[in-house]
């Protein structure tokens, strides 16, 4: 009953206006707009979700085959996107979600030699078949402690579109001060997330 | 099944065509040499070498000081990629893709066309294709080793 009064009262609004602007405006048209109301009512509702925040980590290993020649080379990893394993919430799917901030991005190298000043800087980036590559951290100069090392991470990128696909790569491109003939590289990645969706 | 063979042999040659565009190429300012190798099933081009490496302010190997994100200025220049993205449409051409350019922080669409083996145009935009700015690229070969 008050929703029928309000929509009477939205209708002399909506009349009173629109006849200010064209006296010519037929109470025909105020009934078709008034037929989009409820569609308006649901949008609305829709829109006044519950947005939350958490926090996830994901631990990869990202690897390349050698030889590998002084300046950068990449290494790399697919990442298999499965939000149930990262959210704690059960039922949330990637079309509510709404960002996914990089908050930390820790590597351990399991190269001895390399991880005793071989590497100069190091760059992470994140790309996908339908999503452009986007650079996601970076290190330059790069400090070494025991092999592992800690990127500064942007603070703009959101990779929320990535997560939203199947599967994304990421890209750690690494530079290196010589040639280095080992038959591989690796290393284990730690990813800090901070995901926000609307339930 | 010789559906199938066909359907194959079609797909490794246009892979093949594709990859025509993997290698180190040179534009025409001189100032660097650009590798483009292939991630996934996209071609991304990055800076191998540079004139001039190291900053005259800073007395260091050069950063991307440029860059609109302040948190990603300290990537260096020697290594960046500044051609992302590009996929093989048709008709020597790699499109879908975008450049940066260092100098100026600003990203463009680009097209690519390979006009011959050894050269590239390289057109970068923005909107439309109409309104922007064509570089050459030549490919960068590898000295043949004389015979004794």
């Amino acid at each position: 009953m008050d929703i029928q009064v309000e929509i009477r009262s939205l209708d002399k609004l909506f009349s009173a206006y629109f006849r200010s602007q064209n006296p010519r405006f037929s109470i025909m048209k105020l009934t078709e707009i008034r037929r989009f109301l409820p569609i308006l009512f649901l949008v609305l509702v829709a829109a006044c979700g519950t947005t939350t925040t958490e926090t996830a980590s994901v631990e990869l290993n990202c690897e390349a085959d050698g030889p590998f020649f002084e300046g950068v080379n990449s290494l790399m990893t697919n990442y298999e996107v499965k939000l149930s394993d990262i959210i704690t919430k059960e039922g949330i799917d990637a079309s509510m979600l709404k960002e996914v901030k990089l908050k930390g991005a820790k590597f351990v190298l399991n190269d001895e030699y390399l991880a005793d000043g071989g590497i100069t800087s190091a760059t992470l980036q994140i790309v996908s078949d339908q999503t452009e590559m986007k650079s996601i951290a970076v290190k330059n100069p790069l400090a070494l402690v025991d092999g592992a090392f800690t990127l500064d991470v942007s603070e703009e990128a959101d990779m929320s579109d990535y997560f939203k696909e199947n599967m994304f790569t990421l890209v750690l491109d690494v530079d290196l001060v010589e040639d280095s003939y080992n038959e591989s590289l690796s290393s284990s990645i730690s990813l800090e997330l901070e995901l926000t969706y609307k339930e | 099944m010789l559906g199938l063979v066909l359907f194959m042999a079609f797909g490794a040659i246009a892979q093949a065509e594709a990859d025509r565009l993997t290698g180190v190429w040179e534009p025409s300012h001189g100032k660097a040499k650009v590798k483009i190798d292939k991630i996934g099933s996209k071609y991304y081009g990055r800076i191998v070498w540079l004139k001039e490496p190291i900053d005259e302010e800073t007395k260091k190997p050069k950063v991307d000081k440029n860059n609109p994100d302040e948190k990603l200025r300290s990537t260096p220049l020697r290594g960046y990629r500044i051609l992302k993205d590009f996929v093989y449409s048709d008709e020597n051409e790699w499109s879908e893709g975008s450049i940066y350019d260092p100098e100026n922080g600003n990203t463009y669409n680009c097209v690519i066309k390979m006009t011959d083996e050894n050269t590239l145009d390289i057109r970068g935009y923005i909107g439309i294709s109409t309104f922007g700015r064509t570089d050459v690229w030549k490919r960068l070969k590898m000295p043949s080793k004389k015979k004794k």
